[in-house]
């Protein structure tokens, strides 16, 4: 799997690629945790879209990050997960858990329109 | 009825984490022989990845051992095995229980057979503590009509 990372003041997006499972679970957790730690982002920005497969493994490894950034407050967003990802998130009981965007510049923009409206904090 | 065995495979590899893809790839390539679709196709790919993956984590206990993947076709019909000899699960029917697990990981879901069970068309799951586990599973693929 490959990751690559692009901050956007206080939002940290992360593009995975390649296949998330049980053999790369384990480096994309420490990556994203060390990116998130370094970052201080405040909000995670999950882009999917070059996922070309995922399990349970990888979903409990998504959901993970989500759990911890919400214990700190901070929030995730997923781009352009592929269907059988959404369909597993619904599976899992999970539709409706983060927000779910068609591309990366709607996901940061959701994050402007909160932050406008005072609902979030925008780490400035 | 499909008592023909039109085709076979079988794989056995270590039951480690690396091992994974190498069976979906193994088992969705034989898949792409019968008329599945191309969301079929990856419906497979993730069962045959939740079974194998529960034997790398759940089978040995951290030690080594073997993980068998077969496939078969019979017709329009595509049966999948997964076997290990580990130690199997005292409770069947209560591991097949969404969200049920034993692992103390809090990412760890508990989802494989929820998600095996949604994607495939049958499973079956036969286990005996001290002598392994067998996970069957089948998905009939429909020509277009």
């Amino acid at each position: 799997m490959e990751l690559e990372r692009e901050v956007r003041g206080s939002q940290l997006i992360v593009r995975a690629a390649g296949e998330l499972d049980l053999y790369s679970a384990d480096e994309f957790r420490r990556r994203v945790d060390a990116w998130l730690a370094e970052t201080k982002a405040h909000r995670l920005i999950l882009n999917l879209r070059r996922v070309t497969f995922i399990d349970s493994t990888g979903l409990g490894a998504i959901l993970g990050r989500l759990r911890r950034l919400r214990q700190e407050g901070k929030t995730m967003a997923l781009v352009q997960p592929a269907a059988p990802t959404r369909v597993m998130l619904e599976l899992a009981g999970l539709r409706g858990v983060m927000e779910v965007f068609p591309s990366e510049q709607k996901a940061l923009e959701g994050h402007a329109a909160a932050a406008a409206q005072g609902a979030v904090p925008d780490g400035s | 009825m499909d008592p023909e065995l039109d085709n076979e495979m079988e794989l056995t590899v270590p039951a480690r984490a690396e091992n994974v893809g190498l069976c979906r790839v193994a088992v969705a390539a034989f898949a792409g022989l019968l008329p599945f679709t191309l969301a079929e196709l990856e419906e497979v790919r993730v069962a045959v990845s939740e079974a194998v993956s529960n034997a790398v984590l759940h089978a040995y206990e951290g030690g080594k051992g073997p993980v068998r993947v077969r496939a078969a076709r019979r017709g329009d019909l595509l049966e999948v095995e997964v076997q290990d000899w580990g130690r199997g699960i005292a409770d069947v029917e209560r591991a097949m229980q969404a969200e049920f697990t034993t692992s103390p990981d809090p990412e760890h879901l508990g989802l494989g057979f929820t998600f095996m069970a949604q994607f495939m068309d049958s499973l079956q799951v036969d286990s005996h503590p001290g002598r392994g586990t067998t996970v069957r599973m089948a998905k009939r693929a429909r020509e277009p009509r």
